[in-house]
């Protein structure tokens, strides 16, 4: 036996004793118990749940992230802006049915006939 | 246990701070040998260790929040346990000894074995008197519960290397004071 070999400290392992362990965990359970119970009447069970899943939320969410820069970062297809059939006039763009985009353009007001033409009109 | 920070230390201590005894129970169960060999290091009996583990425990289990780095809960609890044994001290709340009554309870085993157990028991502690404070930490940290030197220099906020001297020193003085037969004779056990 060499001064570099462990020494056998078992005597005063208080792990020697299991039911010495126990009794110092319950003592010190005891102990904190009014803590921990006032802990868990202070936090909502909601945060409790967010910390559980927090780790797996922020991977989603880094995920979103990644996704969303790569396809904000790409450079948008000139082919296919040409190839969709875009509105015709600045009020179709902005979604005005075509019939009152036309008075839109005319920059006159609607003849009676239209009004009802267009009441009928689905 | 070469590296006694836990990455899993990080999730019980935030159970914790919302209330979770479970989590408490595993804490104070993974890291009581820890607790109980800085402990016993600092005040040499055993009565005064297990009070001072209790109460650093307990004032670690009640303060967690002030845990910054939860996955290294270990070396933040050792602090706390020194500066509890440094306190049982300054106060002279050091009991000389154990009683033969209170250690007969803290023994396993039959009538023989305990008394033969609590002899050697005595004699290790009586040789762990003659080392320094340090040394003590770093031959019960090392060979009771299997630190290795970065995580006991981590601790004591010492270098490897004077972990290393340290433990080769007190090696040597336990050994000189108890003889190579008791402790050969316990390994057979």
């Amino acid at each position: 036996m060499t001064d570099d070999s462990r020494i056998d400290l078992s005597a005063v392992d208080p792990g020697a004793d299991p039911s010495r362990l126990d009794r110092s965990a319950r003592t010190i359970a005891s102990r904190v118990a009014p803590s921990l119970r006032r802990r868990r009447e202070r936090v909502p069970p909601l945060w409790i749940e967010l910390v559980e899943w927090r780790r797996p939320v922020l991977a989603a969410a880094a995920l979103v992230a990644v996704a969303s820069i790569i396809v904000l970062t790409r450079p948008p297809s000139t082919t296919a802006f040409m190839a969709s059939p875009g509105p015709g006039t600045l009020a179709e763009a902005a979604g005005v049915p075509p019939l009152a985009a036309s008075w839109v353009e005319s920059g006159l007001p609607p003849s009676n006939e239209a009004l009802l033409d267009a009441r009928e009109a689905p | 246990m070469d590296d006694p920070a836990d990455p899993d230390d990080a999730r019980l201590v935030a159970a914790v701070r919302c209330g979770d005894a479970a989590a408490a129970d595993v804490l104070v169960r993974r890291h009581f040998r820890a607790v109980w060999a800085v402990a016993l290091a600092l005040l040499g009996n055993e009565l005064d260790a297990e009070d001072v583990c209790q109460d650093a425990f307990v004032r670690a289990l009640e303060r967690i929040d002030e845990c910054r780095k939860p996955d290294r809960f270990v070396y933040w609890l050792l602090q706390i346990v020194r500066n509890r044994a440094h306190n049982a001290r300054d106060h002279r709340r050091v009991r000389s000894g154990p009683s033969v009554d209170e250690i007969e309870v803290a023994l396993p085993g039959d009538a023989a074995e305990a008394t033969e157990r609590r002899e050697l028991g005595d004699r290790l502690l009586a040789a762990l008197e003659s080392l320094t404070p340090e040394q003590r930490q770093v031959v019960l940290l090392k060979d009771l519960e299997g630190w290795d030197h970065r995580a006991i220099a981590r601790s004591l906020g010492i270098s490897e290397g004077m972990s290393r001297q340290h433990l080769f020193a007190a090696r040597r003085a336990l050994r000189e004071r108890l003889g190579p037969t008791a402790l050969e004779d316990h390994l057979r056990d």
